[in-house]
């Protein structure tokens, strides 16, 4: 998009504003936990602009919080209790931990890491389930992050064990110009793109510069397909581009391969000596000297200081629920950060802790800011407390995936969605089996075929929901915005309404059992909202259910739908 | 509201108000409260409310073949032309109904644009947001209108009736999921309108009461756009599913089905004049395909054999009751045809110069403006570029393209800051 300033100033000002007031955060700031200097920096800030900050989040409000962003569902019913109970003032650092070294961790990141770097693109060469199976594996060894960036800016494919990451290529077709984009974007936090479109002739030139000098990086490179029908990344030489500035269509400029300001110098190579293997129609071409293995090792490293800072500002805008810098790729002079001192110590901090993830998201979350409650303080005015303060927690939408397991978690529908998928599956077989009333297949491969076949059902649920609730493929997940599709989607799907009504062991079945007034109401609000009700909600559902004695199964089931379809439920708050 | 004592009307649960008074208290609660309570019927469109009618011909419609034909020449194609209702203008024999109605219509001989990545998509793109795609995403058109136009709560703003199997398109980029299109799939209903089996009737209103009174008590203390939003979505999915026969075409009048014709794109003009009479704002048709590599000729007759009545007859019959003074009908396809005639008688995209047509409201309908040469190779007179008519759309319906969106704190302008309307088009 092209960019359009009225905040810029605004912003500007209060930056300059910002840096002569001299900040009174800690001057030995390295001894300090990272968690204590964040809250420095946004509660000098508060100070600073007179601002009120909420109270500290209460432990319902926390669990749920902090399992939606660490783990991508609600925490059960017996989780959440215990931990509301539990006395233990070491509760929320234990939690976090805890979270941290889930599984649920491993595969919640690699669906958020999928939806960053790919942006529901649909499948091309490398499946979702290859990727995000690549992506989980790497979270659950804490890969550092700018390892795991080398690994995909330096993949060619081949390699079998590291050919997923091949997908942020392969599925952008190789294409020179999406990739300048979305390194840009994604990497750097620039979106060099729109800086084309810039009409300050100061600034044009210098962008024009930093996108070309990106784009020699891969404007070498291309498919190859292989024998074997995959396709693979072969590179040709390439040592620099020409390019032409609109406001001075005479003057052709070159430049070498560059990361924004920084010029690579290439070793140099004789002319004809370049190649391991030459270009061909049979052969994929090798060169000795691999622009995008020099990307890789130089752009994901502390020698490129963007990088840092447009993953803190990414992973602190996931947890969050705005980055400090935002949009999350419009890292320019224009558009400053709300708090730039903290995105700087941000930056360093991950740097210094070599890109540990889960130690980075350990000190995001341990922080008061992130656990300030999302309730506006009494008599302020909402409008008064602009989101980039963090002053209140940000509310978060749901996404796709972690509104289909919160709901599923919600519901105890776990066992009626087996057999959903069971009696998918089954169809299925029949489907073929009428089709083709041949060749069975051998036992041995069964076991494997079914849990294949469990595996896409299940996806393709989930897919259901991501079409209706997930963003425009090719694009950042944008805000939070409610549809007229997702409301009758919630309202009458049949993938929901068959979880809802009691049936085996699910949460209707089991309130439908619950004679007690005060028991059954914890046990809906605790598994749906993961808090206990307040006593005018218990008063409400009494009431309620007084009314509806003829068919009480139905009665509750309506009752745990409204809160399903609540905002509450839809929003991570 | 009336406080009813028996306990079984679902009225008792917000009659209470010294229990709930808390969550009542703000007057948006109480507004959308008493929407709730009171089902509407469709309102009758009251005079001033201006209305949108978009037909998409997909795939890139031959400007030769429809709107600028070159009879006689190399690059014209075995049709002849024929006279329209316009003293002086020529259509396509292809066109007869169309050229019927040429009167109600402004022809542009002369659309042109850049070439753009994506082809069909991106071309597509550029004419429905008058943006290059490139520097997008930027809310189509439908979705504008839905924003700025749509003032009924209870029906959707922007319904789009595409061929069968078009998923929905997320088209309102920065205006949001509920300004996107409605699809309304083959013409079929949305998804999701029957409710599931477990709720009766009761039922189902006593759940949608509980979840608004939810959604009460979560927004008090809290930043209250996202629930406003939330809360809209469901008042139109509640009116959206009483109001199902809304989608029924069958329930026009035989003799109506019979003049539009059974074919799809027939039932869906004749559908898309239902929805504009219960008073959707925007109402876009879309007709599949025009994109003829290969047998351009043959491919025109067959799907302009099928749009051009139904088309023509829309126009009459909202001329007829007087919709087209407030409504706006606008006839779009992302490029024009090749001049040259491939071998096997295709012709491929072209961006160089094509044809649209727009009438009804705000427009000086009558007349040609622009024009190709004699063979169609190039423009010779007033060049139109697709961001010049996004503007023109704009204006024709009193909506000014220079103002601005607000999106993220920044302004972002309706139409491209670099153009402007089409003043020859407008009233």
């Amino acid at each position: 998009m092209v960019i359009y300033l009225t905040t810029r100033y605004r912003r500007f000002i209060r930056c300059v504003f910002v840096a002569l007031m001299s900040i009174p955060v800690s001057s030995n700031a390295e001894d300090v936990p990272l968690h204590q200097l964040i809250d420095q920096h946004i509660d000098a800030m508060l100070v600073e602009q007179k601002l009120t900050a909420a109270v500290p989040s209460s432990d319902a409000e926390f669990l749920r919080r902090v399992y939606l962003d660490l783990t991508g569902t609600i925490p059960e019913t017996q989780t959440a209790r215990t931990f509301i109970e539990d006395s233990d003032a070491h509760k929320r650092t234990k939690l976090i931990d805890r979270l941290l070294a889930s599984d649920s961790y491993d595969t919640h990141m690699a669906i958020v890491a999928d939806v960053m770097l790919m942006e529901r693109r649909p499948d091309k060469d490398v499946t979702t389930d290859e990727w995000r199976g690549y992506l989980a594996q790497s979270f659950a060894e804490n890969k550092p992050l700018n390892i795991l960036v080398a690994e995909i800016l330096g993949a060619d494919g081949v390699d079998e064990k590291l050919r997923p990451a091949a997908k942020f290529y392969l599925d952008r077709l190789v294409d020179k110009d999406v990739l300048v984009r979305d390194i840009g974007r994604l990497f750097l936090g620039v979106d060099l793109q729109c800086a084309q479109c810039h009409n300050h002739p100061d600034i044009d030139d210098y962008l024009h510069q930093h996108y070309h000098g990106l784009s020699v990086f891969v404007a070498g490179s291309k498919t190859f397909k292989q024998p074997d029908g995959k396709f693979v990344l072969q590179e040709e030489v390439m040592r620099e581009v020409e390019f032409v500035s609109v406001f001075a269509p005479n003057k052709t400029s070159k430049t070498g391969p560059r990361i924004l300001d920084t010029l690579m110098e290439l070793p140099k190579v004789a002319e004809g000596d370049e190649y391991v293997e030459k270009p061909s129609r049979t052969v994929r071409s090798v060169l000795k000297v691999s622009l995008r293995k020099l990307l890789s090792e130089r752009l994901p490293s502390d020698a490129t200081p963007e990088f840092a800072r447009a993953m803190a500002n990414r992973l602190w805008a996931m947890v969050m629920g705005r980055g400090i810098v935002h949009p999350l790729d419009m890292h320019h002079s224009a558009n400053l950060p709300s708090h730039p001192a903290l995105l700087n110590a941000l930056a360093e901090r991950l740097m210094s802790m070599k890109y540990d993830v889960r130690g980075f998201l350990r000190e995001l979350t341990l922080s008061a800011t992130y656990q300030r409650s999302s309730f506006i303080p009494d008599g302020v005015d909402p409008a008064k407390l602009p989101e980039d303060s963090f002053a209140v927690a940000n509310v978060k939408g749901l996404s796709p995936e972690q509104l289909f397991e919160s709901l599923l978690v919600a519901t105890g529908a776990a066992a009626i969605f087996e057999m959903q998928i069971d009696d998918a599956i089954s169809e299925d077989s029949k489907a073929v089996a009428a089709d083709d009333s041949e060749q069975p297949d051998s036992q041995e491969t069964d076991a494997e075929k079914i849990a294949e076949a469990r595996r896409l059902k299940r996806a393709a649920r989930v897919d259901e929901f991501v079409t209706i609730f997930g963003g425009v493929p090719g694009q950042p997940e944008g805000e939070f915005s409610a549809s007229l599709p997702q409301a009758l989607f919630l309202a009458n799907s049949e993938t929901l309404s068959a979880w809802i009504p009691a049936r085996l062991d699910n949460l209707t079945a089991r309130l439908v059992a619950l004679d007690d007034s005060t028991r059954f109401a914890d046990e809906l609000y605790l598994g749906v909202l993961t808090r206990f009700p307040e006593e005018e909600e218990r008063t409400l559902i009494n009431e309620y259910l007084e009314s509806k004695r003829a068919d009480r199964p139905k009665a509750v089931a309506a009752l745990v739908w409204s809160l399903l379809a609540s905002v509450e439920f839809r929003l991570n708050h | 509201m009336r406080n009813d004592s028996s306990c079984n009307s679902t009225d008792h649960l917000v009659s209470r108000r010294s229990m709930l008074g808390n969550m009542l208290a703000g007057a948006a609660g109480v507004g959308a409260l008493g929407q709730f309570v009171h089902p509407l019927v469709a309102k009758e469109i009251e005079a001033k409310k201006k209305q949108v009618l978009i037909f998409l011909l997909n795939g890139g419609l031959s400007q030769f073949e429809s709107f600028d034909p070159k009879p006689n020449t190399d690059t014209g194609g075995p049709f002849r032309s024929i006279p329209t209702s316009v003293p002086g203008t020529h259509f396509s024999e292809l066109i007869p109904y169309t050229a019927q109605v040429a009167h109600k219509l402004a022809v542009v001989r002369s659309m042109f644009a850049e070439r753009v990545p994506g082809s069909h998509g991106g071309a597509r793109e550029y004419v429905v947001t008058g943006r290059p795609p490139q520097q997008g995403p930027y809310p189509w058109i439908g979705p504008v209108y839905s924003k700025l136009l749509a003032d009924n709560e209870d029906l959707p703003g922007n319904i789009h009736i595409t061929p069968s199997r078009w998923g929905p398109r997320q088209d309102a980029a920065f205006l949001g999921p509920r300004h996107a299109s409605l699809v309304l799939s083959g013409g079929q209903p949305p998804l999701n309108v029957n409710r599931p089996e477990v709720f009766d009737k009761e039922l189902d209103e006593s759940r949608y009461k509980l979840r608004q009174i939810a959604d009460l008590r979560f927004s008090q203390r809290r930043r209250t756009a996202h629930t406003e939003a939330y809360q809209s979505s469901y008042d139109q999915a509640a009116q959206l599913i009483r109001q199902k026969d809304l989608f029924d075409v069958t329930r026009e009048s035989e003799k109506d089905q019979l003049r539009y014709g059974s074919h799809d794109v027939g039932r869906h003009c004749l559908l898309a004049r239902r929805l504009l009479q219960k008073g959707v704002t925007c109402v876009k048709v879309t007709h599949n395909n025009y994109d003829s590599h290969m047998e351009n000729f043959n491919f025109h007759l067959e799907q302009l054999g099928e749009f051009d009545k139904p088309f023509a007859t829309l126009m009459q019959d909202l001329d007829d009751s007087g919709a087209l003074d407030h409504t706006l009908v606008m006839l779009v396809t992302e490029f024009g045809r090749t001049p040259v005639i491939q071998p096997d008688n295709g012709r491929d995209h072209w961006q160089d110069s094509w044809s649209v047509v727009v009438g009804g409201c705000g427009i000086q309908t009558g007349g040609v403006l622009g024009a190709t040469n004699d063979n169609g190779t190039e423009i010779v007179d007033r060049p139109v570029h697709v961001g010049e008519m996004f503007h023109t759309y704009m204006r024709a319906v009193g909506l000014d393209p220079t103002a601005t969106h607000l999106v993220g704190g920044n302004k972002v302008p309706f139409g491209a800051p670099e153009r402007s309307a089409v003043k020859e088009l407008l009233i």
